[in-house]
């Protein structure tokens, strides 16, 4: 589903965005989706009103309240799986500090980051700042190789101190995708980590540092399902490319902003659909009242 | 990092000198039997680790004093807390002032008590849950707080850090904390305990763990964990003394105590 290994010529075909970032402020009343829009050719497709634009909840159609075609201020979260595999497998193949520095370069003068990290010891990050310099000087200063990789605890643990962020809220994760090393203190599961991303609104983002494993099914569901997506380097170990890639798909999403039909609390399904031959739509595929 | 600490110090003299603060001269005083002190512990898995993994081979000792262990996660906890209690003890005077906190606990005031609060000042800084543990160290953020805690007490004022160096999670990086230490007149000073060559204090060599998985961290862009510490004991006239692989915590957390009692005493203080 996920089509990042073809956003190289998307990338060169994305025209320069207005500065204006009108800020989306979710209520009760509102919920917000974040969209991403591609043709048949894995290209972004831009230029669509709210009009081009279906939402479905439960399978019945909901009134578009709030649209936006510019890019929204992020809170992004990252973390970076400091584990004895990946140390072994990644970072000694892939220049994995460059990819980082690439991703605090790609920062808006709106976006928010923090760096955190795991493998021995799950780091969230003290704060998000805009800081790009303090930002740089963490991921080369206060990460860490070592341990397990306690994947899930390590995403639950960052998403849980994500509801207090304002949207767009992105965890972005690199790492090998195989979560071993359970660290004690805490149980979690990608069960779980699926929920706090759908109750807390945030889209799950992964790099995956091997191209010689397929990217594991847990974390392209989870992707999947959170409205995210995911990249690996390539055979040359090119990190930086699969950061650009997700880079531009966050910077390339819509702004949908829907009126909610539901009363009753608990899980609400999500589509939506988009009036353009061939194109595809992802965004999450649910939310909780 | 030679070139980035004289620029920290020029800045950090230039705003000492604008505000009136004295610095670099060390603080003679011949009344060093009240030594306002805090020691920030980082207990997370990796140094509490460094500090006693070779008591989990069941063989070894800890400052000297044979000991028996067992894998277990708290042991390292249940070793450090004798041991780092002796010889907080021992390193104090009937007139010091003393505060005891963990670096995970950063967020928590803490206040300066007599020498007989140690035990228990001990028993609150290493009582942490186990997500903390394998949490993040911010020793930045920690010695912060610790200057600001110190900054109304009686001079000399000190800070003593036991680490491994690998400063996690801060939200104030070590450049700020050199001048909020400068300019509250605070040494800060470290024992650091490191993975390297692990050896026994009585010289028993124990099994190289340096290359194995999940004991250890290590940086992946070749920084030296005690560099920043380094930095800081420089330009706050502070120490910085290494464990490597010896497991001596407690005998150097007094040695570091006592230079610091030194140092203030005789004007030897770091360049």
């Amino acid at each position: 589903m996920c089509a990042l290994c073809l956003l190289s010529d998307a990338n060169r075909a994305a025209p320069a965005r207005p500065p204006q970032q009108p800020i989306f402020r979710a209520t009760s009343e509102t919920i917000a989706l974040y969209a991403t829009v591609r043709d048949s050719s894995g290209r972004f497709v831009q230029g669509l009103a709210a009009d081009d634009f279906t939402v479905f909840e439960d399978g019945l159609p909901v009134d578009i309240v709030t649209f936006s075609s510019q890019p929204q201020p992020l809170s992004l979260s990252v973390m970076v799986d400091t584990s004895e595999s990946t140390a072994t497998i990644g970072m000694a193949d892939v220049p994995l500090k460059d990819a980082l520095y690439a991703t605090i370069d790609q920062l808006g003068p709106s976006d928010r980051m923090r760096v955190g990290s795991f493998g021995l010891e799950i780091v969230v990050g003290a704060g998000f700042i805009s800081d790009k310099e303090r930002l740089k000087r963490t991921v080369e200063r206060e990460l860490w190789v070592g341990g397990g990789t306690p994947l899930w605890q390590a995403l639950a643990a960052a998403l849980e101190t994500m509801p207090e962020q304002p949207p767009r809220r992105v965890l972005l994760a690199f790492t090998d995708g195989v979560n071993t090393g359970q660290l004690p203190g805490r149980r979690s599961s990608d069960d779980q980590v699926a929920s706090l991303a759908e109750s807390c609104e945030c889209m799950l983002f992964f790099v995956l540092l091997r191209a010689d494993v397929p990217v594991p099914r847990a974390l392209s569901t989870l992707a999947d399902r959170s409205g995210g997506g995911y990249a690996r380097v390539d055979r040359s170990g090119d990190v930086t490319a699969a950061v650009k890639a997700i880079n531009e798909e966050l910077r390339q999403q819509y702004l949908i902003g829907v009126r909610p039909r539901a009363d009753a609390a608990g899980r609400h399904s999500l589509r939506v659909d988009v009036r353009q031959p061939n194109a595809t739509v992802r965004s999450r595929s649910s939310y909780v009242r | 990092m030679f070139a980035r600490c004289a620029r920290l110090s020029l800045c950090l003299v230039a705003s000492a000198v604008l505000l009136g603060v004295p610095v670099g001269h060390a603080q003679k005083r011949s009344d060093v039997d009240s030594l306002s002190l805090v020691i920030v512990l980082d207990a997370s898995a990796s140094v509490t680790e460094a500090m006693s993994t070779f008591i989990w081979d069941g063989q070894g000792d800890l400052d000297g004093v044979a000991v028996s262990g067992r894998k277990t996660p708290d042991s390292p906890m249940a070793f450090l807390r004798g041991t780092l209690r002796s010889a907080i003890v021992r390193a104090l005077k009937a007139n010091d002032r003393i505060a005891i906190m963990r670096a995970g606990n950063r967020d928590t005031a803490i206040a300066l008590a007599p020498p007989g609060s140690v035990a228990s000042q001990l028993e609150a800084a290493l009582s942490l849950s186990e997500s903390e543990r394998y949490g993040s160290s911010p020793l930045w953020d920690a010695a912060y707080l610790a200057v600001s805690t110190l900054s109304g007490a009686p001079e000399p004022r000190a800070i003593v850090l036991m680490t491994d160096g690998m400063a996690s999670g801060n939200s104030v990086d070590s450049s700020t904390l050199a001048g909020h230490a400068a300019l509250n007149r605070v040494r800060i000073s470290a024992v650091v305990e490191s993975w390297q060559r692990p050896r026994s204090a009585r010289g028993w060599r124990i099994s190289d763990t340096t290359n194995s998985p999940w004991n250890f961290l290590r940086s992946p862009f070749g920084v030296k964990p005690s560099e920043e510490l380094e930095t800081l004991a420089a330009l706050t006239q502070g120490d910085v003394v290494v464990d490597a692989g010896e497991r001596r915590p407690g005998e150097l957390l007094v040695e570091v105590i006592e230079r610091t009692r030194h140092g203030v005493e005789t004007g030897d203080v770091a360049p």
